[in-house]
């Protein structure tokens, strides 16, 4: 788990299909990045070989706009419709937040819950 | 136009006397009798005394070319092992006792014989009002004989719900089910109620259930499995695979694959 890399759900877990919500993201590298990533995954789990897919990506670019070593920002995203996190016998699906960023040690990564009974917050 | 008057003298001759025939204008009393008829007809229907307008849409049930397929697939090798057996191009290169080639090719043969005798049932076609079913709502479904349903005892809904995971190991690819969920939806025997032409039945799904779901190795399959026991003929089955989701189709939402050391 990376200490430069931080994802910040304003202490929520569990979301609804549909839900806005506001992720804020933090670095602090030994250099300035030249490009930061936070990404939403989907991914299966038990005994098939896995898939996954992202299902929203953001991307920061030095190109764009210079990228200091240390830094944050906030993005609003609605959650997906599906699917929705499942935990069977054969099949699983989990979600999470990854956050990499240019010349960090390693991603951050956040597992959350896409469930239609509501919110932990 | 001597042919456009011959075909309408032809014409003339097929009718009854009160026919006043297609190629006339449909006068305005005879459409309103024609809509009252087919109001009738719709709310003889809603009583439950045939099929409601709003299911038009067929679940997709395997036409009779799967059943001729099945039986070509049992009556080609019959012939093959008879022909092997009694023929005389055989002889010499291959050597199957009558008896063992007379046994295998009958039972093949009567095996793909009853198969084709399934072409005799009345076809049934299982019809909704809508292409994919809420798991929190409840739904009404019907089912329909293409005729009267001689001969069949008895017919049976059951729903099914699967959890199907492939994977390989060498060169072998493996698919694993588990059925985390089975109900019998309609059943005759159970009802007591004798098979009908049409009639419907109730659709329901456990509470929190999942949705449909398929990726590249992993899906939730939701299945309709229908069952009609046929007196003497073989039995028709339907497994019919269900589009189950709350609202949105989630599918243009699952994102694209290109996550490297995924969460």
């Amino acid at each position: 788990m990376s200490e430069q890399l931080q994802i910040d759900l304003n202490g929520q877990t569990q979301f609804k299909p549909g839900d806005s919500i506001n992720v804020a993201v933090a670095w602090e590298l030994p250099d300035a990045p030249r490009w930061i990533e936070l990404s939403l995954i989907w991914r299966t789990q038990g005994r098939g070989t896995t898939d996954r897919a992202a299902a929203f990506r953001h991307r920061w670019e030095a190109t764009e706009r210079p990228l200091d070593p240390a830094g944050a920002y906030v993005i609003d995203l609605v959650m997906p419709p599906g699917p929705l996190t499942y935990g069977g016998q054969l099949v699983g699906i989990g979600w999470g937040f990854r956050l990499d960023a240019d010349g960090a040690d390693d991603v951050a990564k956040r597992p959350i819950v896409l469930t239609r009974g509501g919110n932990n917050a | 136009m001597v042919l456009g008057r011959l075909k309408s003298f032809i014409k003339g001759l097929a009718q009854a006397p009160d026919d006043e025939g297609a190629w006339w204008p449909v006068p305005e009393t005879q459409q309103i009798a024609s809509s009252a008829v087919e109001q009738a007809s719709r709310e003889r229907k809603s009583r439950g005394e045939g099929l409601d307008v709003r299911y038009r849409i067929e679940l997709k049930t395997p036409g009779r070319a799967s059943r001729v397929g099945c039986a070509g697939v049992l009556l080609i090798p019959a012939v093959v092992v008879g022909f092997l057996t009694f023929g005389n191009m055989a002889q010499g290169w291959v050597n199957i006792p009558p008896y063992v080639g007379g046994s295998i090719a009958a039972v093949l043969g009567l095996g793909g014989a009853y198969a084709l005798l399934g072409l005799l049932a009345p076809r049934l076609k299982v019809l909704a009002d809508r292409e994919t079913f809420d798991p929190a709502a409840l739904h009404t479904l019907a089912w329909s004989f293409s005729g009267t349903p001689r001969g069949v005892r008895r017919l049976r809904v059951r729903l099914a719900g699967q959890e199907r995971a492939t994977y390989s190991q060498g060169t072998t690819t493996t698919t694993d089910t588990h059925a985390f969920h089975k109900v019998v939806l309609y059943d005759t025997q159970e009802s007591g109620e004798s098979v009908t032409t049409v009639g419907t039945f109730d659709l329901d799904f456990p509470p929190d259930v999942m949705h449909s779901f398929k990726s590249d190795n992993n899906e939730i399959r939701w299945t309709l499995e229908v069952k009609a026991w046929v007196s003497f003929l073989p039995d028709i089955r339907h497994n019919l695979v269900l589009t189950v989701w709350a609202d949105e189709d989630p599918r243009s939402y699952y994102g694209w694959d290109d996550t490297e050391g995924a969460v």
